[in-house]
């Protein structure tokens, strides 16, 4: 930068204004640099030989580790944009790291807010009582949507219950839980 | 921008089927009057869809931290097979430089093997006198069980109900059983050949590892061995676990009654060298005491006449490891395999008579056959193609689905079935359902951390895996979510134990990129530090907020790392700066020293003597070129005797090799 400051005031040459600095261009380089660190390292977990690439199967896993949340709908859609006809079982890091670094910077699926999850709860306790029960979840959860199977309601119970005798869950607070932020 | 669920509440018509979801039963179209009932039910289903999703975030991140403790137990672990390895390169090398003069070698022969110098049947009539059942009186205080030849299955019963109890067997009987056993095993040929004509089944188990609860359980739910119940074990019988010698006992009872229904495969850990580190060794001295050198001197004998793997039907091929591109039974069947004692210190470097010194002789014919027997004890499988050396565990090779296919496909067989890596579901297939690992020690890092399996062969049947986990320790079953807390805090612990370790190390790398003394460092630097200083290839973004404090600009606090109270005790907290530094040396190689000095203490007693000591002296000395004389030698062994008692004991041990850090800690700053 020294160079800039010419005492005969002539105009920088070129190689100097190439230099000069462009302050939103390098935040940005560096949100993006923070990015696909932060996705390099989450797909790395699932990388059990290191060579750059994981199972189809984990990509769920990864994607909403990273806080995302995207339906079972919408993972099918990231997945076949990711994934390479040659090779459909596996995932390749750059590929990865291409998608899911748009979805990132374009802030998708980053879900609702609690107001709505609570929301959703109190839409499905259609008495109003502030708890729904084991058996009315089984009705929604594994039925319905995007339905869970038997080991998902199982671990969804053990956490949603209030606790072990009642078989209630008072929903208020099962949103707190639900809602944890990635490494806490 | 948003998914379209996100408004849905508002205006549910928009909310639009993914193609993944189950279809809805409604009707396509409805009559206008339901227009009210259509638009509750939509609002229901995307009210249920956010929950589920929701719920799907909240046990991803589980997952992940489940997977990164579960990376961790590996990491340490490996890196701990390794160091032994390195060891035994060490000696390794040792005995090739000197290997001009027989006379050393022998020595340091003594040191790894415990062998003698005798001709082979010398060595047999040897072996059969110093460890014959006969040497070993019954105390009449012993209240456990007696056992008589010939062994039955009501032998079988009681010791299984015996060990459940706790009891121990006593050491005249652990012989007997274990020379039955050796007599069986020298007339078994190197691959077991099994046939599921008459049985119509057999059941695979994988490594237990000292884990007798394992093992009970697949009794219990599989049925005790018997001539219509075949059993092959995988390998992999011993170490790690505190009651090796209990299962040993139990599958060679097993063997003894039903010799031709019930088949051993040699694991990596089925080696004396290993057993110096992993824990059998340390089993052995705790149960048997004064006749431990006995036994162990018999297992290594044993370990040598196990079969080293088991062909079912023709067609499926098992072993402990695995393969590499240069697996071929016919090589395999030539293999004289008593010759390798331990897999690690095959007998053609070490010579069997003064005279006869082989180091330098050794063709590359004795180093093939060799390989084939570490590739099919240390191999792992890799998803990508080719056959390369296992750097990860230091010994066998990685191979991929090509070398699977060429290897199968050679020999007209199926499926390979091996062991040797704990996996999470305690099995696990992989190169096109080619490969079938079988690990059968459940909570293996830690409780929770896995399921074991064992697999059940049938004629003209795809194999039947059956899984279990055993709750022992556990009043009612943990949740999933205790279940990975402990796990990870266990793998945590483990990891903090490695910083406090090397705490010097990593302070001076952390201070070196904050030449402000700050006490704060970018997140990358703290990663590339640790990853380097500690050896450890961990996410470790994943876990720095479980290991370190970060403050408000998202920097590592680095030194809140050894802030916390866990390693306020490994530490001794209010120790000097210097002493503290030896600690941490001491701490890091314990393991290792604990090898070398197992493998020093030849008679097994818990404390090297001064003819023990004086052995590796001279043998050491002249390596070095520095000829110690007796007295100098004598000493050298009073100076670590600490208390004065004639013998040199593991602490004292310990304590020598923090003077001699003492030298290489200034040795590094000069």
């Amino acid at each position: 930068m020294a160079t800039s400051t010419d005492a005969t005031g002539a105009v920088p040459d070129q190689e100097n204004r190439v230099t000069l600095r462009d302050p939103i261009r390098e935040s940005e380089e560096r949100a993006n640099q923070a990015r696909i660190k932060r996705l390099t390292d989450a797909f790395n977990v699932f990388d059990q030989e290191s060579n750059n690439t994981i199972p189809s199967t984990e990509l769920g896993t990864v994607i909403r580790s990273l806080g995302l949340v995207p339906t079972e709908g919408e993972l099918q859609d990231i997945l076949s944009e990711m994934s390479d006809d040659s090779n459909p079982d596996s995932i390749h890091l750059e590929r990865f790291l291409n998608v899911m670094n748009m979805i990132l910077k374009d802030r998708r699926y980053q879900g609702e807010p609690e107001s709505k999850i609570l929301r959703a709860f109190q839409v499905l306790d259609t008495q109003n009582n502030g708890y729904l029960t084991e058996e009315e979840f089984r009705n929604y959860l594994c039925k319905e949507g995007e339905p869970f199977n038997e080991e998902e309601f199982q671990d969804f119970m053990t956490i949603a219950l209030d606790d072990e005798t009642n078989h209630k869950c008072t929903y208020k607070d099962f949103v707190q839980h639900l809602v944890v932020e990635e490494n806490d | 921008m948003f998914s379209e669920r996100w408004i849905c509440f508002c205006c549910p018509q928009t909310y639009k089927i993914q193609r993944s979801i189950a279809p809805l039963e409604q009707p396509q179209s409805r009559p206008p009057s339901k227009t009210r009932g259509k638009k509750k039910s939509d609002i229901t289903l995307a009210a249920v869809i956010i929950i589920q999703s929701w719920f799907r975030r909240r046990q991803a991140l589980f997952e992940i931290r489940r997977k990164a403790a579960w990376t961790i137990y590996q990491n340490i672990e490996y890196a701990g097979e390794q160091d032994q390895l390195k060891l035994y390169n060490f000696f390794l090398d040792l005995m090739q430089a000197v290997s001009k003069n027989p006379r050393d070698a022998l020595v340091i022969a003594k040191v790894l093997r415990r062998t003698s110098s005798l001709s082979s049947t010398a060595e047999e009539l040897d072996l059969l006198q110093t460890t014959a059942p006969e040497t070993v009186n019954i105390e009449s205080s012993y209240k456990g069980q007696h056992i008589q030849l010939p062994i039955t299955k009501g032998h079988l019963e009681s010791l299984v109900g015996a060990f459940q109890r706790g009891e121990t067997l006593h050491a005249r009987y652990v012989l007997l059983i274990l020379h039955e056993v050796r007599r069986i095993l020298k007339r078994l040929p190197n691959v077991n050949v099994v046939s599921t004509y008459q049985s119509t089944c057999v059941t695979v188990v994988g490594d237990l590892h000292g884990n007798l609860s394992d093992l009970l359980l697949i009794f219990h739910k599989n049925g005790l061995p018997s001539n219509e119940n075949p059993y092959i074990f995988n390998g992999d019988i011993v170490d790690r676990g505190t009651q090796s010698m209990e299962i040993f006992i139990l599958i060679s009872v097993a063997f003894i009654i039903y010799p031709n229904n019930v088949y051993f495969n040699r694991g990596n850990h089925e080696d004396h060298v290993l057993n110096l580190r992993y824990g059998f060794m340390k089993e052995i001295i705790k149960k048997y005491k004064s006749q431990s050198t006995k036994i162990f001197h018999l297992f290594e004998n044993i370990y040598s006449w196990l079969p080293i793997a088991s062909l079912i039907d023709d067609r499926i091929f098992v072993t402990h490891g695995g393969i590499s591109d240069i697996t071929d039974l016919n090589k395999i069947n030539r293999i004289q395999r008593n010759k390798y004692v331990s897999i690690l210190s095959p007998t053609f470097v070490i010579p069997e008579n003064e005279e006869q010194c082989q180091i330098k002789d050794l063709t590359n014919e004795q180093l093939l056959e060799w390989r084939q027997m570490l590739d099919l004890l240390w191999s792992d499988p890799k998803q990508g193609n080719g056959c390369e050396p296992n750097t990860y565990r230091g010994g066998g090779c990685y191979w991929g689905p090509d070398v699977t296919n060429q290897i199968l496909e050679k020999h007209n067989w199926t499926l390979l079935i091996r062991s040797h890596e704990c996996k999470e579901e305690g099995f696990d297939y992989c190169h096109d359902k080619k490969v079938l690992t079988i690990f059968s020690a459940s909570n293996y890092y830690a409780a929770g951390s896995n399921r074991g399996a064992y697999v059940r062969i049938s004629t003209n049947q795809p194999p039947s895996i059956v899984q279990f986990m055993g709750t022992k320790h556990t009043v009612k079953p943990l949740t999933i979510w205790e279940r990975v807390s402990y796990v990870e805090e266990q793998a945590l612990r483990n990891l903090l134990e490695k910083f406090s370790a090397n705490k010097s190390r990593l302070m001076k790398e952390f201070r070196l990129k904050d030449p402000h003394q700050a006490g704060c460092i970018a997140l990358n630097e703290w990663c590339e530090i640790v990853t380097q200083v500690l050896e450890l290839q961990l996410p470790w973004r994943t876990l720095k907020s479980r290991l370190v404090d970060i403050d408000s600009n998202g920097l590592i606090l680095y030194e809140s790392t050894f802030r916390s109270q866990e390693l306020q005790c490994v530490l001794n907290s209010p120790v000097l700066n210097r002493r503290q530094s030896f600690c941490q040396a001491i701490y890091r190689n314990k393991d290792l020293l604990e090898a070398v000095f197992r493998a020093m203490d030849k008679d097994n007693s818990g404390v090297i003597s001064l003819q023990e000591f004086t052995d590796v002296c001279v043998f050491l000395g002249n390596h070095n070129g520095t000829k110690f004389d007796e007295k100098q030698i004598i000493d050298l062994a009073t100076s670590i005797d600490l208390d004065k008692n004639g013998v040199i004991d593991f602490n004292e041990f310990l304590e020598a090799f923090r003077i001699v850090d003492i030298g290489d800690h200034n040795h590094d700053h000069s």
